[in-house]
């Protein structure tokens, strides 16, 4: 059934860029299909809950036909904040045509820029998604209360990061779309939401096996909403 | 055509050290050292306004006349009075250095000072408060300005900086440096020491850095009271339990205590150690080992004006 999708966008939505066009990609997270917002109360399931901060990298954002590279949209490493609604829009004005089937990009920071030291922009360890007592950019991050966490506060704080062998959280993530100029990617919570509740993992600071396990459900969390 | 560019003070500059050096592994090609880039650092390594509250700078555990490490103490003391867990080591040929601290858990001289301006019993700050108050002050604006083109600070400007100074912190004019040059020449007893230490003690600490910066267990027992196996916490594999990054025996005399938890206060008790982890020595070979040891201290480098705080008018 998948592959039977995937092969219909193959052949009917190869649309064909103009040149200097902008192209804009926005990532909009939601729980339950409905979009959130910092600091306000959230259903899911019948636990209510409330994000304090939502923050990772989306990294080498690109567009593709196939497997031939198109374009690159955006920054080389770009931090996604909820914070900052601005942030979820990447664009980029295009110079060349291509007709693109599909998006890739990463989420967290690839190992060779981990191992290079200091950079400005996105990266400045002023945003708070980089571990200072062991070196490692916080790839995702996902902060809030819900009284559904027996921790103190109710708080639960998710930091997922590790970019070394056997602990490495960085993950690519593969999306068919529809081309157009402007393309909306759902990123779904719930299923990260389902780990914190249903395996009472309230809070994760360090690399490790936990985090390995939840980042592999980064490829899951994004989808296409045209 | 361009714009010009001489309002700038920045003068390149090539680190120096002898022949009988490696190459640094640090990428100077990418990051040249530059003057004003340094004496900012430098600003800032003596500066406490890196603490939370304005008590501790760098150079309160990393004091210049103890070759950057912090005598006396056998584990660092931060704000409030908080004692930490380690031993703060010495500072010198950083530049050669891959992974920093005793377990190496920093892979990076950039990030290094994130650790101490956050930790809770160290500086007890954090980089966007260092940022915030630094970027209140018209003198600190001034000296960005100068040293990178644009008075706004960011965090990462704050870590160059100090990253340029500590890297310019070489120590490589030892009696022994000179005897390499053939400056000067050792004494029977400092030569038999050499020797024993080259059979001895140098496949770890591997002259001319007398360092492999590699990780490695010499056999310490572990402190009951701190529980501290060292790299294992880094790596989470078992094989690498109770191994710590070998430290350099280059300045021991401005350095004691020793080992990561500062544990023996004399090189006696270091070589004692040793004998019984299966170095067989007599006392007459330690004493030997222990005079070659001493031509290791650099005071060219513990005593350079330049490394230090009085000068700068900052
Ligand atoms: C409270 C005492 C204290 C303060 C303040 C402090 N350090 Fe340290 N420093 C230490 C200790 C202890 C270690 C070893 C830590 C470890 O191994 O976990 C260390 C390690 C280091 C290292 C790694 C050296 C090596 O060989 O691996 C560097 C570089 C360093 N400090 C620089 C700084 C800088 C720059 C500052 C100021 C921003 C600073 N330190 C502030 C105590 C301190
Ligand atoms: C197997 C590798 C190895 C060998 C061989 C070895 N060392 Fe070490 N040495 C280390 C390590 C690792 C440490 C740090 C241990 C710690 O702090 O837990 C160390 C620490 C030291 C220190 C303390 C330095 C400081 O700044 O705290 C001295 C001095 C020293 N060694 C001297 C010697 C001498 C002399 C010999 C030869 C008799 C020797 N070592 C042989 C690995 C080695």
């Amino acid at each position: 059934m998948k592959t039977a999708i995937f092969h219909l966008f193959v052949l009917f939505t190869s649309v064909t860029l103009d040149a200097q066009k902008a192209l804009s990609i926005s990532f909009v997270p939601t729980i339950g299909h409905t979009s959130i917002v910092l600091d306000s109360n959230y259903q899911y399931g019948d636990i209510s809950l409330s994000i304090s901060n939502l923050k990772f990298y989306i990294s080498e954002l690109a567009l593709f036909n196939d497997d031939t590279f198109v374009a690159s949209i955006g920054k080389q490493h770009h931090l996604f904040d909820a914070g900052l609604p601005t942030s979820g829009h990447i664009s980029q004005e295009m110079t060349e045509t291509g007709a693109f089937n599909n998006i890739r990009f990463n989420i967290g920071i690839d190992s060779l820029t981990h191992s290079a030291g200091v950079f400005e922009g996105d990266l400045d360890p002023i945003h708070g998604m980089y571990w200072s007592w062991q070196s490692g950019y916080i790839h995702f991050k996902l902060e809030g209360t819900s009284p559904a966490c027996p921790t103190r506060q109710n708080k639960f704080q998710i930091h997922v990061g590790g970019y070394q062998a056997p602990n490495n959280t960085f993950r690519k993530i593969i999306l068919p779309v529809v081309a157009s100029s402007s393309l909306n990617i759902e990123i779904s919570l719930d299923k990260i939401f389902q780990q914190i509740f249903g395996r009472q993992l309230f809070q994760m600071m360090s690399p490790g096996p936990t985090a390995v396990a939840l980042a592999d459900l980064f490829p899951q969390i994004f989808q296409f909403k045209k | 055509m361009i714009g010009l560019m001489s309002f700038t003070d920045i003068k390149v500059i090539r680190l120096p050290y002898p022949d009988h050096f490696p190459n640094p592994t640090f990428d100077f090609q990418k990051t040249p050292l530059d003057s004003t880039k340094i004496l900012l650092g430098r600003i800032l390594f003596y500066d406490p306004i890196l603490s939370k509250d304005n008590s501790i700078s760098c150079a309160s555990c990393h004091s210049p006349y103890n070759a950057f490490a912090h005598t006396d103490h056998d584990l660092s003391h931060g704000i409030y009075d908080a004692i930490g867990t380690r031993n703060a080591p010495a500072l010198f040929n950083l530049a050669w250095q891959k992974e920093f601290m005793w377990d190496g858990a920093i892979n990076h001289i950039d990030m290094q000072a994130l650790a101490p301006i956050s930790h809770p019993g160290e500086m007890g700050s954090s980089i966007n408060e260092v940022v915030s108050t630094l970027n209140a002050s018209n003198a600190y604006k001034e000296l960005f300005q100068k040293a990178f083109g644009e008075k706004t600070i960011s965090g990462a400007k704050v870590l160059k900086a100090l990253t340029q100074f500590q890297l310019t912190l070489v120590s490589a004019n030892a009696k022994y440096d000179k005897v390499k040059m053939g400056k000067d020449s050792f004494t029977l007893q400092e030569n038999n020491g050499y020797l024993l230490f080259k059979k001895n003690c140098n496949t770890c600490h591997q002259e001319p850095l007398f360092s492999t910066y590699q990780f490695a267990n010499n056999g310490l027992p572990v402190d009951t009271t701190l529980n501290d196996f060292g790299r294992w916490r880094v790596t989470g594999q078992t094989k690498d339990s109770l191994h710590f990054k070998i430290p350099s025996v280059r300045n021991l005399s401005y350095s004691y205590p020793y080992m990561h938890d500062g544990r023996f206060k004399t090189l006696r008790e270091v070589l004692n150690h040793y004998t019984e982890q299966k170095i067989p020595l007599t006392s007459n070979e330690k004493a030997d080992i222990i005079s070659f040891l001493l031509t290791l201290n650099d005071a060219d480098f513990v005593f350079d004006k330049n490394n230090k705080y009085d000068k700068i008018k900052g």
